[in-house]
């Protein structure tokens, strides 16, 4: 799971253009979006892109994007839960 | 009747080179790549702004140009709806329409990208300059060849002079992509910003007609 959590940041930081960022300094807990890392909603559709580039996963209800992309660590699970 | 309008501070990026009213303030290597340079240049201005790192090309070079030509300027005496802007381009957003078109020309790997779509008008740097700076004024984008002073002080002095805006951030901010199985083989880009206000006011105070604008914007003031 930690690599798993690591592997995101990184193409996070990389698809997202967060270029002041380094993985270390994004708490996988913390929200994604409002007081967390205060993405977008531009960056959640490029979340979405990523999950399905990356991992081959569609989100089939959108309902369950809020909880899915909470957190890196909700991503992570969510990724391991369906992936494969 | 007409009245006289002015320049009240300017910036120019080119070559690798950041003027500010005429004198350098910033520069690198000619060798050096036009991401890297516009980064570390933005960096140089020490305005923490992260959403500078998402932006295109076109967007990063509009952006950086008005935030050094606005420094030490008396933008802050006017109203967010006071405030006009009026770019001119050659290119468009064709750089990043390019680099759109990549991510769904593939029907094997068709991944539209929406923070490279969002880029895909040329009126997006604008709009940049407007949410950072809350700006609320008449704004507006023209498509030119070359640069062309005559339209942009006709524009600009009717916005002053109708009472539409009390000042006009003006000029001309182009990208050109690289194309590597062309001969252009760096991205072309050249930008131009000039505050225009009916007051003396600022630096440079430069009455506004076509023969200083030119002058200008050549760097030969």
């Amino acid at each position: 799971m930690e690599t798993l959590i690591k592997e995101l940041k990184e193409e996070i930081i990389n698809e997202l253009n967060l270029e002041d960022l380094t993985p270390d300094d994004i708490d996988a807990e913390a929200p994604l979006f409002g007081d967390g890392l205060g993405l977008d909603s531009i960056d959640a559709l490029s979340l979405i892109v990523i999950l399905e580039k990356k991992y081959g996963l569609k989100i089939e209800n959108p309902d369950d994007g809020k909880q899915i992309f909470f957190s890196i660590r909700t991503i992570a699970e969510y990724i391991k839960a369906n992936k494969k | 009747m007409v009245e006289k309008t002015y320049i009240s501070g300017y910036c120019i990026i080119r070559n690798n080179s950041v003027l500010l009213n005429g004198e350098t303030i910033f520069t690198c290597e000619n060798s050096t790549e036009y991401n890297d340079f516009i980064k570390t240049a933005f960096r140089n201005q020490q305005n923490p702004y992260p959403k500078f790192f998402k932006m295109d090309n076109l967007s990063k070079l509009a952006f950086l140009t008005n935030v050094v030509m606005l420094k030490n300027s008396n933008i802050k005496e006017y109203k967010e709806n006071e405030i006009a802007i009026i770019i001119q381009n050659a290119s468009s957003s064709l750089d990043t329409d390019i680099d759109y078109f990549d991510t769904i020309k593939d029907k094997t790997k068709y991944y539209p990208n929406p923070s490279i779509f969002v880029y895909t008008l040329p009126n997006i740097m604008i709009g940049e300059i407007c949410i950072r700076n809350g700006f609320k004024g008449e704004n507006m984008l023209l498509i030119s060849q070359k640069f062309n002073p005559s339209l942009l002080i006709t524009m600009a002095n009717d916005l002053l002079n109708n009472c539409k805006a009390k000042c006009c951030i003006a000029g001309w901010v182009e990208y050109e992509k690289k194309q590597e199985d062309k001969i252009l083989q760096s991205p072309v880009y050249d930008s131009f910003l000039c505050l225009i206000q009916k007051k003396e006011s600022g630096d440079t105070n430069i009455e506004l007609n076509i023969e200083n604008i030119n002058k200008i914007y050549k760097n030969k003031a």
